[in-house]
């Protein structure tokens, strides 16, 4: 199979709070991977661009976690609900910005105003409040070699062949939300980190040297 | 002939007997088998039982042996092929004439087990009245032979001398001397049980044959293979050694989410002592379970473990498959040795997931806590939660810390504790103690290179790995015990059943208890080092064992002080969220222990200014200056920056245990 393509950008932020369900009715924690999922939605918000496929993976300590804790509005009854505890990732002590590598699959979707950098985002929960304001930046493009090892972030079992995995050896199953309305949507079965693949290094912490 | 079982356990009794006293005692004994034994020095005949045919295991290679009758010839040749597993360093090792010879003579003849982790623990045990030997006389001689003749069943064995075989070695020679006899006729024991469940004697042309998923074999050597260097020695009869980490998608948000500790506890006891089970569990934790098991179309691993994944509990398991005499504990080692030879046999390792099969979608919503299936509306105290039936009825079981919830004290913290044995870690560090002791040993200096070097590739550490795991269970157990017989100053108590919890029953790893000032979380520190001195003397610097503490005001997320504790970096871990965050080993928690007393009050007023000057200026370079500025005044700080503790580790270390008592208890 013929190497795939990426394109490398960098992802700047000051807050960012990709969440998970919403824990006991209070507490939402928030996850250290920037899934495909909350990438596409980004790009078709800012760009128009309906089939960019991307993958993020936020680089180790630029970040720490912090809780902010806010009472979110019920429209409905036009009172304030429990108040909620959200996990967020904020700058490390002496970093400017939480980092990423946003790697998007090259093809003919992918037009020039992603190229335009540096670029601003918007990803995750409470926008509203400041959150996921992101600055994207193009490095380039890049030709991965391909690799066995543990997957470092999360994508749809449907998008595997898109990034360029040929083979799931070991998957570890979570979901992701997708879209299928503007109001609904469903969860689909994705796989997670530590899943064992062979696909593009950029995809691959660690080489997994045994049978497959 | 009587018609008790055939107890493979007894093959290895011998191994009791105190042959110097008996010989001196006028009892002729050569070895520690006795099926050569004159049985007239004792005026008796020799047993009739079928367990007393055990007694051949080191004379039977084939099934065409004509020393045992014909009926117990397969029972033998599964004993000695479990055998073989079971022992610290593999039987095939093929060392040089002359160390075998200096072994047979004696040379490396030592008395008592060598722990690798405790090496004075023979010795302290001994110095307590306890003894390895049961048979020292020729009467207790007799009543062994009587043993053998009229034991009807394998746990009659480790009842009646289970002490004494937790003292003797399977091996009494340096450094074979490493197992107890307790684990090894364990191990022994359950392998054979299996090999026999899943092998079955047919008689072809009058010869008889042990066939296996339709690979028939007469002699050891058919079955198990060769040694892992000689690639062509291969062996029919493959099995697999598979480490089971029973994981859990649920995260813990609310106190009843504890439950799922429980209830995998449950599990992994009842899979250990159900009949039909038990044997393929050679060992297990908490959280952790080996298994020796046949291939995939003898027994399936999604069907035998099915009681787990129903449950919605995740298993990731790791899996060597391999010919009997290749399979080993130390996998990956194993599998890099086996790969460096051009073999054409079979080692195969994997790593494995075994899960509840997850739909490729599902509709709104999504369980709030696996988020692995469907939720269904719950509400409880006015919260609406998501919850998918696992999860809700994991929460039915009971209501564990309840306790915990009352904790209402105004400003009170709470520590979360968790001890965690790391298995991977483990087999490294076995490694390492073992190399050491064959290094070191007075008695292996004169032993060659070459054989050296052979004795640690032949290295098993399975049996090993196994009575590491018994004294870790031994350690849980006696911390948590101790913890409240400690006292302050005063004499008091420091913890009761009420400020101290282990919410779980039976789970030993985990407790939360209130913390008042630093000096509730230095008491348990302190216990645990100690203990771990006691248990674990060589493991200080390095260890699977690992204790992290969790420290935050009441309300704190439990998934996030359960975050920090599944991930413990070294032995001690603390933190504090947002505030501190500190791991070390044994020997620096010592140091610090000594060097920064609460007493010394002017060494607390300059670490205080340094916590200030580092809050100010965020740069531990000024921190570094102002210690070495003031080192006449302070020279313990200095002496702790030189012994490879940092200053952002004193500091967190001060800031962590230095809390005065503000409550009344």
């Amino acid at each position: 199979m013929k190497n795939k393509t990426f394109l490398h950008f960098e992802l700047k932020t000051q807050a960012l709070a990709i969440g998970e369900r919403i824990k006991g009715g209070t507490f939402r924690p928030c996850i250290e991977t920037i899934p495909t999922s909350t990438l596409k939605g980004s790009f078709r918000d800012h760009f128009g661009l309906e089939d960019v496929l991307a993958i993020g993976f936020l680089r180790e300590d630029t970040y720490q976690k912090d809780i902010f804790t806010y009472a979110p509005f019920d429209s409905f009854l036009g009172t304030a609900k429990l108040p909620i505890s959200l996990e967020y990732l904020k700058p490390a002590n002496g970093t400017k910005a939480v980092e990423a590598d946003i790697c998007v699959v090259k093809n003919e979707a992918v037009k020039l105003p992603l190229k335009d950098a540096p670029t601003e985002i918007f990803l995750g929960a409470l926008k509203s409040k400041g959150f996921g304001r992101c600055e994207l930046r193009y490095i380039g493009e890049i030709k991965p070699n391909l690799k066995v090892g543990y997957l470092k972030g999360r994508l749809f079992e449907d998008e595997c062949s898109v990034f360029g995995i040929i083979k799931v050896i070991k998957p570890c199953y979570g979901y992701l939300f997708h879209p299928t309305s503007e109001v609904s949507g469903v969860y689909k079965r994705a796989l997670f980190e530590g899943s064992i693949i062979e696909g593009p290094d950029i995809l691959v912490k660690e080489e997994y040297k045994y049978d497959s | 002939m009587n018609n008790k079982p055939f107890i493979a356990e007894l093959h290895d009794i011998g191994k009791l007997v105190d042959r110097q006293a008996l010989n001196q005692a006028g009892i002729n004994i050569k070895g520690h088998t006795f099926h050569k034994f004159d049985f007239s020095q004792l005026g008796i005949s020799k047993p009739s039982s079928p367990s007393w045919y055990a007694q051949f295991t080191d004379e039977v290679r084939s099934l065409a042996s004509t020393k045992v009758p014909r009926n117990y010839l397969a029972d033998v040749l599964l004993t000695r092929i479990a055998d073989e597993l079971a022992s610290a360093i593999s039987r095939t090792w093929g060392g040089s004439k002359d160390f075998q010879n200096r072994k047979k003579r004696g040379e490396f003849t030592v008395e008592g087990i060598y722990v690798l982790w405790n090496p004075n623990y023979y010795q302290r045990e001994k110095e307590k009245g306890k003894k390895w030997a049961v048979f020292s006389t020729p009467s207790e001689l007799k009543d062994m032979f009587e043993f053998i003749e009229n034991c009807g069943n394998y746990n009659e064995v480790f009842k009646r001398f289970g002490d004494d075989l937790k003292l003797t070695p399977e091996d009494k020679s340096v450094p074979f001397n490493i197992v107890s006899l307790y684990t090894h006729l364990e191990l022994t024991g359950k392998i054979y049980r299996i090999l026999k469940r899943h092998s079955q004697i047919i008689e072809d042309d009058g010869r008889l044959y042990l066939d296996y998923l339709g690979n028939k074999i007469q002699a050891i050597n058919e079955a198990t293979g060769g040694r892992i260097d000689e690639p062509t020695q291969k062996g029919k009869w493959i099995y697999r050694l598979v480490f089971c980490y029973i994981n859990f998608s649920q995260s813990l948000s609310r106190l009843q989410d504890l439950n799922v500790f429980r209830k995998r506890s449950d599990l992994i006891k009842d899979f250990s002592e159900d009949v039909d089970t038990k044997d393929y569990v050679l060992f297990f934790t908490d959280d952790f379970m080996c298994l020796f098991i046949p291939k995939d179309n003898e027994v399936r691993i999604h069907e035998l473990l099915e009681p787990f994944i129903r449950a919605g509990f995740i298993i990731d398991y790791k899996e060597m498959e391999a010919e009997l005499n290749l399979l080993t504990s130390s996998m990956e080692r194993a599998y890099r040795s086996f790969h460096s030879l051009l073999s054409s046999r079979h080692l195969k390792l994997y790593e494995k997931r075994a899960d509840m099969g997850l739909p490729s979608q599902i509709s709104p919503p999504l369980c709030d806590s696996c988020q692995m299936r469907r939720g269904k509306e719950r509400i409880k105290d006015q919260i609406r939660e998501y919850l998918c039936d696992t999860c809700y009825d994991i929460r039915q079981i009971g209501e564990p810390a309840r306790e915990y919830a009352m904790w209402e004290e105004k400003g009170l913290k709470a520590a979360w504790m968790k001890i965690t044995l790391d298995q991977e870690q483990l087999l490294k560090i076995i490694h390492e103690l073992y190399e050491k002791y064959v290094d070191s040993h007075p008695a292996m200096q004169n032993v060659s290179i070459d054989d050296k070097t052979g004795l640690k590739e032949s290295f098993r550490p399975l049996a090993v790995q196994i009575d590491f795991v018994k004294d870790y269970k031994l350690l849980l157990m006696t911390l948590k015990k101790k913890i409240y017989e400690i006292r302050d100053n005063k004499g008091g108590l420091i913890f009761t059943e009420e400020t101290f919890l282990y919410p779980i029953e039976n789970y030993y790893e985990f407790g939360i208890f209130k913390v008042y000032s630093g000096k509730d979380i230095l008491s348990v520190l302190d216990l645990f080092s100690n203990l771990l001195e006691e248990y674990f003397p060589q493991c200080l610097e390095n260890s699977p064992i690992k204790l992290s503490l969790s420290i935050a005001h009441v309300k704190y997320p439990y998934q996030e002080h359960w975050r920090f504790l599944s991930k413990p970096e070294n032995i001690i871990n603390i933190q504090n969220p947002r505030s501190s965050k500190l791991s070390i080993n044994i020997i620096q928690y010592k140091l610090l222990r000594e060097k920064i007393r609460e007493e010394d009050q002017k060494l607390s007023h300059f670490l205080h200014r340094l916590a200030d000057i580092e809050v100010e200026t965020g740069s531990n370079m000024t921190v570094m200056l102002e210690i070495l500025k003031n080192r006449r005044k302070f020279p313990a700080l200095l002496e702790l920056t030189r012994s490879s503790l940092s200053v952002r580790q004193i500091l967190d270390f001060y800031k962590l245990t230095r809390e005065v008592e503000i409550y009344e208890k």
